[in-house]
Order: structure tokens, then sequence, then C-alpha cells
């Protein structure tokens, strides 16, 4: 067990295989190995709690299948496709889960993608930039200014000559 | 913290430049580049691919598009695309005179190579495509590309290629379809660009086996290498293919030049082709024994070929490649039942099969298809005139995984067929059936009330086909893609089922429909505004108030044919044109197209031939 603390003094008991998730602690933990409590200056309690959730359900996901074909391998049944199915239903479901889990307002996703950051977590770090990613798609300029609040800071003359420079090609 | 701009001040520069790398279409970059001056820079260095015309002022585009993105590794050159509606000032403006002779004058230019820089038309305005002068500026501004694609650019040389090859040594694909590039150029492109994996040299006949021994001999990482209608490559640079390109795992030879040698070399020695297209009139049996024998990991086989095989050639596939997916035959008349039975029984994974005008296949090959091919996903029979009913029960009660269901000109497909079909492969998608005449009413029920994920359905002049169909399919299907072209019996009440039930319709061919009016066209507007793509063309009832109606709800119409509409004008296409921002193809006839119009959206028409 390993516990976290989150930036305004949380502390979270973590597996060490969830928080091992993170790039950063598990460069600590081979650094130092009788570490057990790792502050976390850039992560409050409420994100935190998200993040482990997360890192969490992916370990699970991953044991879950290593211990499917540690059983198709001491069953001794060979090319048997029943793990396989396993899996591939396993992979299915997490994908769902993913696409479940990152259904959250724009605040919380930016302090995901900053946690995701700080700590590393490739997989929650794509998952969350890809899900920004999907809010720009389809939307007009105009659209994206209105859901991030981004200020337009072009002089009429210049978005006018971007504009006109845009269309010089189809898809 | 609401109403702040958190995006672009909370998080880090690289977090965001990951996001937008994201965003992949251009429609949405071009939107993103212009949400702010970050948004602006970021995209101008993150922008991977460009697409843009080989014609019109195609040298200055390239040029300022490659001055505004710093990051490009992919560019698309094609005749293809759509001449920009954007010109930058000073430079030539799209002349209507280029847009009608577009296809025809330039391709005839490939036979005069000598009259290829840059040609003066018949009355004197001068052509503007991408010279050689443009291709090495793409070379020098872009050193990091690793795709490129030339398609049909009639002024490029080698010149311009070995000024790519000398710069671009990160290239990885190049698609030079129709360029008359020659041998120097290409050499330099196999001394240079080491990764090359993907060629495609198909009608580029100004390239000789010289040109492509020397490439073979240079380029071990090729995996893929296409060929067609290039006089001068004979079985010699194939030979040499075959030592050096071991990797090779998709070849397409359309070449009547060549030999079954060719293909047994490259057979013996690339063990680990993929993907094999043959179009060659002197390849035959020979060839194919040896890739059934010593080419394992087959996946893909497509021939064409008016007598080169006979069943023993499907043979040897069935009883040495069992990895076989996707089977295309193609005018093999000489190939009969045997030849699907022996690839039903040797190749279990089959996936997708396409025959087109094998005159003696028959109904029992089909039949043993059905029986042991239980994973078919696509069937495609186009000219099929012996299929009788029972194979297609055989395909019904056999292939239940089957999504995609294609027949052109199959006389003896019927409504029991057709229901034979619906009720076993309730997983279909897509059905398209054309000129079919004993399919009616009863057989789309059937779909209707079976295949319930249907979304893309044509029934192209099946004439007995009703409204009664479309009500059936509007009851139980909901489709993005629809055409009736030519079913004279259905009206305007089979449309307005489709339109009140199909809300994410994206396609709508009604040609040559006589009984649909302007009411159709209100429908339309009503229930479909995903709408993009419509042909209304020989729709002799459709007016200027129905396009009216239909610009309404359609907004983000993107193609519309109008072709042959006695009661449309100039003021419905004008109508059109100024109500859908979208739009980039409308096909009309010339004299309707006034001149507001042309200068409203030149670009966008794409007008018949004066004579018509």
């Amino acid at each position: 067990m390993i516990t976290l603390t989150s930036s305004d003094g949380v502390q979270f008991d973590v597996r060490e295989a969830v928080a091992k998730e993170s790039q950063i602690i598990r460069d600590m933990i081979q650094d130092d190995c009788v570490i057990t409590n790792i502050p976390l200056a850039n992560v409050n309690h409420k994100i935190l709690s998200i993040v482990l959730e997360y890192c969490q359900m992916h370990v699970d996901k991953t044991e879950m299948e290593v211990n499917a074909s540690k059983h198709q391998t001491t069953t001794g049944e060979g090319s048997s496709s029943v793990p396989v199915a396993l899996k591939v239903s396993s992979n299915k479901n997490l994908n769902d889960w993913d696409k479940e889990f990152i259904n959250v307002d724009l605040d919380t996703l930016y302090d995901l993608i900053l946690a995701a950051n700080y700590l590393n977590i490739s997989g929650l770090l794509n998952l969350t930039t890809q899900a920004a990613a999907d809010i720009i798609k389809g939307k007009t300029t105009e659209e994206i200014r209105a859901t991030f609040n981004i200020k337009n800071d072009f002089t009429p003359e210049e978005e006018a000559a971007i504009r006109k420079e845009n269309p010089w090609a189809f898809e | 913290m609401k109403g702040a701009d958190l995006i672009n001040t909370v998080l880090p520069e690289e977090v965001l430049l990951d996001i937008l790398s994201r965003v992949e279409s251009k429609p949405d970059l071009d939107s993103c580049a212009l949400v702010c001056r970050k948004w602006n820079r970021i995209d101008r260095s993150t922008r991977r691919t460009v697409k843009i015309a080989a014609y019109g002022a195609a040298d200055q585009l390239l040029a300022r598009v490659i001055g505004r993105f710093t990051g490009l590794t992919s560019v698309i050159i094609d005749e293809l695309v759509p001449l920009s509606s954007y010109f930058p000032p000073g430079l030539a403006t799209p002349s209507k005179h280029r847009r009608n002779t577009l296809s025809g004058s330039r391709r005839r230019n490939r036979n005069s190579p000598g009259s290829s820089s840059s040609s003066v038309e018949e009355n004197g305005t001068e052509q503007h495509s991408l010279s050689d002068a443009g291709l090495s500026f793409l070379g020098v501004g872009c050193k990091r590309l690793e795709h490129l694609s030339l398609t049909w650019c009639p002024s490029l040389t080698s010149l311009g290629l070995v000024s790519i090859a000398e710069n671009c040594r990160a290239l990885k694909s190049l698609d030079l379809q129709g360029c008359y590039i020659g041998d120097v150029g290409l050499i330099a492109i196999g001394q240079n660009c080491k990764l090359l994996q993907e060629l495609n040299l198909k009608f580029c006949e100004g390239i000789s086996d010289k040109g492509l021994t020397d490439l073979a001999r240079n380029s071990n990482s090729l995996t893929s290498l296409a060929i067609s209608s290039c006089p001068r490559i004979t079985d010699m640079s194939l030979q040499a293919v075959a030592s050096h390109c071991h990797h090779l795992a998709a070849l397409t030879l359309e070449l009547d030049s060549i030999k079954d040698e060719s293909v047994i070399s490259i057979a013996k020695s690339c063990r680990s082709l993929k993907s094999l297209k043959l179009q060659c009139v002197n390849v035959g049996d020979l060839a194919l024994q040896v890739v059934g024998s010593f080419c394992a990991s087959l996946e893909v086989l497509a021939l064409y070929s008016f007598q080169g095989f006979t069943d023993g050639s499907l043979y040897a596939i069935s009883k040495g490649c069992k990895n076989l997916r996707q089977l295309v035959l193609t005018d093999c008349n000489l190939l009969t039942d045997r030849s699907l039975e022996y690839i039903a029984r040797g190749c279990t994974k089959l996936e997708y099969i396409e025959i087109n005008g094998c005159q003696n296949i028959e109904s029992t090959g089909l039949e043993s298809i059905g029986r042991f091919c239980s994973g078919l996903l696509k069937l495609s029979l186009v000219y099929c005139s012996m299929l009788l009913k029972s194979a297609f029960i055989e395909v019904g009660s056999g292939c239940s995984l089957l999504q995609s269901l294609h027949l052109f000109d199959c006389p003896k497909f019927d409504d029991d067929a057709m229901c034979q079909i619906a009720v076993g492969c309730r997983n279909l998608r897509q059905v398209h059936l054309r000129r079919c005449y004993e399919i009616g009413d009863k057989g789309m029920i059937s779909v209707g009330k079976n295949c319930k994920y249907l979304t893309d359905l044509a029934l192209q002049f099946c004439e007995s086909v009703s409204d009664e169909s479309l009500f059936a399919i509007a009851e139980g299907c909901s489709l993005q893609h629809l055409s009736v072209s030519g079913c004279h019996k259905i009206t305007n009440n089979g449309l307005a089922a489709i339109a009140r039930s199909s809300p994410d319709l994206i396609s709508l061919d009604i040609s040559v429909l006589e009984n649909i009016g302007d009411i159709a066209m209100a429908e339309l507007a009503e229930g479909c505004p995903k709408l993009k793509e419509i042909s209304l063309s020989q729709c002799t009832k459709v007016t200027d108030v129905g396009l009216t109606h239909l610009v309404k709800g359609c907004m983000g119409l993107e193609t519309c044919s109008m072709v042959y509409c006695p009661l449309i004008t100039a003021s419905g296409l004008a109508t059109v044109v100024s109500s859908c921002s979208k739009i980039k193809k409308v096909l009309i006839e010339e004299w309707k197209v006034s001149e507001r119009t042309r200068r409203r959206a030149g670009s966008v028409l794409t007008s018949l031939c004066s004579e018509l």
C-alpha cells in the first residue's frame, strides 16, 4: 500500500500497482523502494479521487486479462478461443467505461488533463486530450470560441485575410 | 472562474498542441485557425496534410501553402480535387473553359509528352498546372515529407522528381499515377529515399525497365507496388523486383507485356505477399499455381482476364492460400462453378467475394460459398445472368453475418431469393440492386421487416418496386443513403414515408422519377436536415418552388444534380447556390447559369458540356 496526499491534505491509500499507473510515481518508487507516502502538490482531492478511479479500473482490467491468459496456459487448452473472446469483450467494456468516465464538464476535463500531464499517466492523458479534441470537432470558429470562452484577438482585417486564405483546397 | 478562457491560460502549450493535432479534418482545422492568434500559430506549425488541385495556379498555391504550414508530412496534389475558389490576386482567374475541358483535354495530353509543359489550349488560354519548379519548391520547403501524391500532373518531368528525391529522404509513399515521369526521376527516388514503402506507377508511360530495375535494386523496404499501362516495363524489371524487394506485400500489375515468369519469380521470393491484383493477358494458370504453393499469407486476390485463368488456378489457391479473405474475379470466362467450389471448401475465412461477368459461373459455385463460407461479409455479383434462385437460398441460410449485398444485372434474382436473404442475413447494412427486374415489393417488404441495421439501400432501375417497398423500409430501417433512380412506380407518398423516418439521411438519388414533385421536396426539407447529396436529374415534375422548399430544411447540401429538369430554371439554381453555404458541386445545363450565379459560385458549378 502507498499513501498519496492531495494538495489539500486528503490522504488516499492505494495499492502500489494502482499508483504505478503514473510514470512519475513509478520512477519515485524505483529510485527509493522504502517510500510509502507521496505528497502530490498539484492535484486536489476531488481530481485525485477521479484519477485514482481511472487507475484502479485499468489495473483491475489488466489483471483480469493476465489471470485469464494464465488460466488458459494452466488448463493446457492451448489455442482455445475462450480467453481471446474474453479479452476482446473486456477491451470493449473498458472502452465503454472510458467513454462514460470522460463524460464530465469542461472545468473537470481541464483539471484531469493537467493531473494526467503532471502525473504522467499516458492512457488518461490520451483519453482526456482526445475528449477535448472531440469537443472541437464539427464546430464553427464562433462555436469554438463560445464553448471555450476564447476571446477573438484578431483585428477584423487579419480575420478577413485568414478567412480568405482558408478555401485553398477541398477535402 | 466561469467565463474565463481556461484552455489557453491553464493548459500548457504542448498539451494544447496535442489536443489540436487530434483534430484532423480540414474544415475543423480551418475553424481552429480562426479562433485566436495562438491557435492560428499552433495550426500553422502542426498541420500535417494538405490536398490541393493539380491545375489552376498550382505552383503559386503550393508555394503559399508551404509558406503557411511548416510541419507538413503529407501532400496530395490531385487532378480530381475541385478547383479552389480562392485565387491570389494577380494570378490567373478560373475560367469556365478550363472547367469544361478539364479531364478530356488533359488526359489526351498523355499521348503527346512533347507538349506536356504548361500547354497552351486551342483558344490561346494558358493552362496552368503543377510544374517542375513548383515541385522543387515543395522538396526544398518540406524536407520532412513522408507521403506525396501527384496524380495526373501533366507538366511534371523527372527534373521535379529528382529535386524531391534529393530533399525528402524520409519519403515513405509516392503516388505518381498518370504523370509523365521518366527513368531519371525514378532512379533518383530509389537512390535517395531508402525508406520508400509504397509506390504507385499506374499510367506512368515514360518509365522503362531501366528505371524500375534501378529502383528495385535500391528499394529493399518496398512493400507496395502498382504498375499499369507502362508499355516499356517488361519481365526484365519485374525479375529485379523479385530479386530485391523481398518485403513486398501488395502487388498490382496491369501489363500486357509481362508473362507468367514475372509473377512466378515474385511469388517465390516475396513470401509475405498479402495482396495480388493481376490484369495481364499473358499471365495464367502457371503463375497462379506457384502463387498457391508459395504465398500462404495471401489475403486478397483479384484476377481480371478474358482467358488467362482456368479452374486449375483457383484449385491451387484453395490448397495453398488458407488466409484468403477477398476474392475478385472479373471477366474470367474460363472459370466454372468448380473454381468457387474449391475456394469455398479451401478458403473458409473468405469475407468478400466479387464476381463480375464470368459467364461460365452458374449457381452451384455460389451455393458452395453459401454452404462453407459462414464468415462472408460482402457479396458482389455483376452481370451474372446464369445465377439461379437456389444459389441465393444457400447464401441466405449459410451467411448470417453478411453485411453488404451488391447485385447488378442478375436477372434471375427475384422476390423469393430476396426474402431468403433478408430472413437469413439480418445484419445487412447495405443492399445495392441494379436492373434486377424480378425484384418487387414482396422482397423489399421482407428486407424492411428483417434487416433493421440497413442504412444504405439502392434500387436502381428495379422497375417493379413501388411505394409499398418504401413504406416497409421506412417502417423498419433508418436510412443514410437511398437511391431509387429509375423506379418509375415510386411517388411522393413513398418518398414522404422515407423522409419522415430517416432523420439521418445523407444522400438521396431520385433521378428519372416522373411522379416525384414539389411535395416530396417539402417533405425532405422537413424530415432530413442532414442531407448532403441529392440527385434530381430527369425529375420532370420538380420545379423552382420545390427547390425553395428543399433548401429551407436541407441547408447542409453539398452536391445537387438537376439535369434535364424542364421546370427548374436559372432562378431555382440561384436559390440553391445562395441558400446552401456548403455547396461544392452542382450539375446543371450551362444555359441555365445566369451571369450573377456564375459570379457568385462559378467554381462550384460543374456544368454539363454546352452541346447538351
